[in-house]
């Protein structure tokens, strides 16, 4: 029973190499997650805003949306929050139309239609090629996935500002 | 130097040995394709270029959120280089006419965003690699990305800052 104990307390050569394995494998991992876009602005923790928008919402989805501030959102497919919103706005949406005329393509109101803005506070990693919300990357142009008690929908960030931002 | 039992000098399986090695090496094989871009921004040979990039179609929101002095990566990859310009065309696309003409219309509030960047490239005599290992050639797409704005572009040019 003892001679047992003993064996099972030493520490091989093929021990050091996984634990060296593992170590590599971890400093991979390391590299591939967060080595990639520099270093970081702010300290990690960079109050950021950020717009999203919704397009092509009917009255209905209108109708249904909470007008007011102080809802949070979040990613409506992992369910991370991706902060607080500010403030919300509703226009008319536009779509190109063809002036098969005079060759060009304008944008025309399309009646019962409408745009969603929606403005949101967050804290954020800013490097100097990413931005990201608790891992989850925000950037203009990206499609985000988003939700809140009123709302789900695909939207897209079109406006990114933090403190300092050019 | 092997024993009976297949160990190694009495302690290492030659079995967990072979596991071991194969796992090395296709961590070490990863972690190539994974980094090698971004390992080698400025090795002794590279060239400064300026790298032009065309981002076809984008909105207004887009164009206000490229600024000089951002650092540009290819998504999830390698840093490509710096803006020093951002210039903005109109966006036109093909269009049949109510005559039987084919036009190309200007489309309303698109654009096509482009983007000067400053760049260290390896200049060979086959092709030209930035940030190492990413060939870039003129028509060639890429995905780029700045802490602000990601889309999809296309190379316009690449040429040696004189």
């Amino acid at each position: 029973m003892q001679e047992n104990t003993k064996k099972k307390r030493k520490i091989g050569a093929l021990d050091i190499i996984i634990v060296l394995v593992i170590i590599a494998g971890l400093f991979v991992a390391y590299k591939v997650l967060f080595d990639k876009q520099g270093s970081i602005v702010g300290g990690g923790s960079t109050p950021i805003t950020y717009t999203l928008e919704m397009r092509n919402k009917d009255q209905a989805f209108i109708d249904g949306l909470k007008k007011e501030p102080g809802d949070k959102i979040y990613d409506n497919l992992k369910g991370g929050l991706l902060g607080t919103i500010t403030d919300i706005e509703v226009v008319p949406y536009e779509d190109l139309s063809d002036d098969k005329v005079n060759g060009n393509r304008v944008l025309t109101k399309v009646d019962g239609l409408y745009t969603v803005y929606i403005t949101v506070e967050a804290d954020a990693a800013v490097t100097d090629g990413s931005t990201s919300i608790d891992g989850y990357e925000m950037l203009v142009g990206k499609e985000v996935f988003a939700r809140s008690t009123t709302f789900a929908s695909s939207t897209y960030c079109v406006k990114l500002d933090w403190e300092g931002t050019k | 130097m092997i024993d009976e039992k297949g160990r190694l000098f009495g302690k290492i399986s030659i079995l967990d040995l072979v596991i071991v090695l194969a796992i090395a090496v296709a961590i070490a094989g990863f972690a190539y394709k994974m980094t090698a871009g971004s390992r080698v921004l400025a090795i002794k040979g590279d060239t400064a270029v300026t790298l032009t990039v065309e981002l076809k179609g984008v909105r207004g929101f887009t164009v206000d959120a490229a600024q000089v002095g951002d650092k540009v990566y290819e998504t999830h990859g390698s840093y490509l280089g710096t803006i020093t310009g951002v210039d903005t065309k109109p966006n036109q696309t093909p269009m049949d006419l109510d005559d039987g003409r084919q036009v190309l219309a200007t489309n309303e509030g698109r654009f096509n965003l482009v983007l000067t960047l400053e760049s260290e490239a390896r200049v060979t005599d086959e092709a030209t690699y930035i940030g190492g290992t990413r060939l870039v050639a003129p028509g060639g797409e890429i995905k780029v990305q700045t802490n602000r704005l990601q889309g999809t572009a296309v190379v316009a040019s690449v040429a040696p800052i004189a």
